[in-house]
């Protein structure tokens, strides 16, 4: 792992809390009207992509800009509102329901589910071998710090699956974790919320969903039962899609470090600020692929302060990156191309026994 | 003294009616659910609807804020209530909401105005004392003449005068603000009514064109208007010489009506807490049993001792003193609130707070006094406070791990 003294990672604390309280200082009016900009362009994009589900009467191009629309709306729910919004990010609106304990998205996981293994097991123990799950999610060897076994071959169609189903994936994710339907309990785990909790929530979510996109929206439009069922079908793979692209990108490209438990034991703030920095990777774009990403191409800054609201991640970048040169603290960051083939490198990598030790730096 | 009592009898809905509207809510909550993943279609749409209707918010009942006023360390808003506002009990209050630089900020106040005065245009005036770092009130004095977007709950409280009763009421400070509204209602008085209103040098008195008014008009009124920065505080051989004056009157009163006198008055007590707290004791020692009473202004931020905590779960509150972190303080008081990294970072444990104020332990920040999220692993608690905890399951049957 990447060393800097305790002073240094005291001094390296110190400035990045220093950079969010100067940012949470400038947040405000701009910022709720900005999240209310994107809410509306998703109701919008949402509900002419459904209406154009049933141009397929007319030309199935018009059916396929549905398709198209509906994805986008879905994206935006997911990525820039729902993930930044479960965040905490616009908790300081005092908002009735747009905050992180009312909030509910458009996906097969249930919010409060995703809060657990997301805010807190992921950014808490960000790449720590063993305790971040969401480093291979349980199904992919990513680094050489995993045992290899043979389902390891064929990883690439496994990645590639989990990519398509990739919301139920994210929904099961803590039901896999706590062993509630197959495997052994696991001692070292402890969790406030009782299997039977999980399974209501996990059924409940997924069936609203599932009666949502296969059942209720494809009998409203009665005749055109399953056009409109493949759209939704389709929106939702493209939607799959995008958001596990964009999400590897952020933590399984080549040059992103992973940690030991050991050696975070007890860590310091600025330890775990270091850990945020060096387990994380960007990529750039323009602004309009920022927010479809929902600014998580800003993976650094977002895990440096994941309750600062989203659409401030630009902004910080530079600042962000000055601060790592000072303190020579690599900073991950490529055109998307390049960070999501080195995405597909590690994968095919560890898909072999034989991986070589200079991809993962400890 | 009559009242239209709008507000009460609406909620004395048939029981019947009320299971079935919940069942009929719980599924509709269902389908917006389902079709919409939002608990309802108001909330889902009201990005669209704010297009055009900008100050428009789900749940929310817009007033619009006609005026603010300053009179010495007081701030005197005019409000218009919307369709929505059914009404109010004059002695009662309600929660104003703000939106200001994108946060909605909510307070509790009392309605000063008169019923009278709603009923002819719909207008409240809210009386608020201004704070010398109050968020609110400073804001409210730095934008006034902007149109801020402005929200009213419905009218709630029992601190309203009981009809055909004689009464005492102490008032000091802005707690006269619920008793302006109470005497300015009345359309007749049958009983004798003793108002004793202590203030703080001249500037400080409210509403001084109504009191020689209401004076005039009521003659079983007796008002009596002290400035304690000049005649000092009231002693209690004063309070018990107005008390004995009142029962006086009272007799003679019920002779009059032919009515028998109503015995003991009752006591209105209004004003800061600690006002409260010592009038309400010198009460029950003079044997006063029938007390109502509201206290008003920001209670005493600690210094590092503990502070009254009251936590709502599942229903039942439990109150205990809480002194450095809250969610340890918590804990230690037998309640398991929801956490996870226990270090500021993920949000597990935040809860609801409805009163007081908490500073952030990584950032020093000090919370709003009102209504607000609030971590409890990295907060400690500043004023007496009040929290929710949402329902937390402790059943760890299903988890004990299998070790074999």
């Amino acid at each position: 792992m990447h060393k800097l003294t305790s002073q240094q990672l005291d001094a390296l604390a110190a400035e990045l809390d220093a950079l969010a309280a100067q940012t949470r200082a400038k947040v405000g009016a701009q910022d709720a009207r900005y999240l209310e900009r994107v809410l509306l362009v998703q109701r919008l994009s949402v509900w002419t992509g459904r209406l154009l589900l049933l141009g397929i009467f007319w030309s199935p191009w018009l059916w396929l800009l549905g398709v198209l629309l509906l994805a986008l709306g879905k994206i935006l729910d997911n990525m820039e509102i729902g993930h930044n919004v479960l965040h905490g990010q616009y908790d300081w609106m005092q908002h009735p329901y747009l905050n992180s304990r009312q909030f509910e998205w458009d996906i097969a996981c249930d919010a409060k589910s995703w809060q657990r293994t997301h805010n807190f097991e992921h950014h808490t123990y960000t790449n720590i071998i063993g305790k971040d799950r969401d480093f291979g999610y349980g199904l992919l060897r990513l680094s050489n710090d995993f045992r290899w076994r043979l389902r390891n071959l064929w990883q690439f169609v496994t990645y590639l699956m989990l990519s398509t189903l990739f919301q139920w994936g994210v929904s099961y994710h803590e039901l896999a974790a706590q062993r509630v339907f197959f495997g052994r309990k696991k001692n070292d785990r402890h969790s406030q919320v009782s299997d039977k909790e999980l399974k209501k929530a996990f059924f409940g979510k997924g069936l609203r969903q599932l009666s949502k996109d296969y059942l209720l929206f494809p009998l409203l439009c009665f005749p055109l039962f399953f056009e409109v069922l493949l759209g939704n079908l389709l929106a939702n793979i493209l939607r799959n899609w995008w958001t596990a692209t964009v999400i590897f990108c952020g933590h399984f490209t080549k040059d992103v470090y992973v940690f030991q438990a050991k050696d975070c034991e007890n860590e310091s703030r600025g330890h775990w600020y270091l850990r945020q920095m060096l387990g994380s990777s960007n990529f750039t774009g323009p602004r309009w692929f920022h927010i479809l990403t929902g600014h998580l191409s800003c993976q650094i800054e977002h895990h440096l302060f994941p309750d600062l609201p989203a659409y401030r991640y630009p902004e910080l970048v530079p600042k962000v990156r000055a601060i790592a040169d000072r303190y020579q603290i690599p900073y991950n960051s490529g055109s998307f191309i390049r960070q999501y083939a080195t995405v597909l490198q590690r994968i095919l990598r560890y898909s072999l026994p034989v991986g070589t030790a200079a991809a993962t730096k400890n | 003294m009559v009242y239209m009592m709008r507000s009460v009898q609406s909620s004395k809905l048939n029981s019947n009616r009320q299971s079935l509207a919940g069942v009929f809510r719980r599924l509709w909550r269902l389908c917006c659910q389902i079709a919409l993943v939002q608990s309802g279609l108001r909330s889902y749409l009201e990005p669209v609807i704010r297009l055009f209707w900008p100050n428009y918010r789900a749940g929310l009942q817009s007033a619009t804020l006609l005026s603010v006023r300053q009179q010495q360390g007081y701030l005197q808003l005019l409000l218009k209530a919307g369709r929505a506002f059914a009404g109010f009990v004059p002695g009662q209050h309600l929660d104003l909401t703000v939106e200001l630089h994108g946060v909605l900020i909510t307070r509790t106040f009392s309605i000063s105005s008169s019923l009278q005065q709603f009923l002819q245009n719909r207008t409240l005036q809210l009386t608020i004392k201004v704070q010398p770092h109050g968020g609110l009130t400073q804001q409210l004095l730095a934008r006034a003449g902007e149109p801020l977007p402005c929200y009213i709950s419905q009218a709630r409280g029992d601190f309203v005068l009981e009809q055909n009763q004689s009464a005492l009421i102490l008032a000091a400070g802005s707690g006269i603000t619920p008793v302006h509204a109470m005497l300015s209602s009345l359309s007749r008085l049958t009983r004798p009514i003793t108002l004793i209103y202590s203030y703080r040098g001249g500037g400080n008195l409210l509403f001084a064109d109504s009191w020689p008014q209401l004076q005039k008009r009521f003659p079983l009124l007796n008002i009596i208007l002290r400035d304690t920065s000049t005649e000092g505080r009231l002693s209690g051989t004063e309070f018990s010489a107005a008390l004995s004056a009142l029962k006086d009157r009272d007799c003679s009163c019920a002779s009059v009506v032919q009515q028998p006198a109503t015995g003991e008055p009752v006591f209105y007590l209004c004003g800061p807490l600690a006002f409260s707290q010592y009038w309400q004791q010198q009460a029950k020692a003079l044997g006063i049993s029938k007390i109502r009473q509201e206290s008003f202004g920001l209670s005493q931020q600690s210094h590092g001792e503990a502070v009254p905590v009251s936590v709502t779960q599942h229903g039942r509150t439990l109150q205990f003193h809480s002194q450095g972190n809250l969610l340890k303080s918590l804990e230690q008081a037998g309640l398991a609130p929801r956490y996870g990294c226990r270090r500021g970072i993920c949000m597990q444990c935040l809860c609801t707070k409805t009163a007081g104020q908490v500073r952030n332990e990584l950032t020093g920040q000090i919370s709003d006094a009102g209504a607000g999220l609030v971590q409890l692993c990295i907060s400690t608690a500043l004023t007496k406070l009040e929290l929710q905890l949402d329902a937390v399951s402790t059943t760890a049957q299903d988890n004990t791990p299998c070790t074999n």
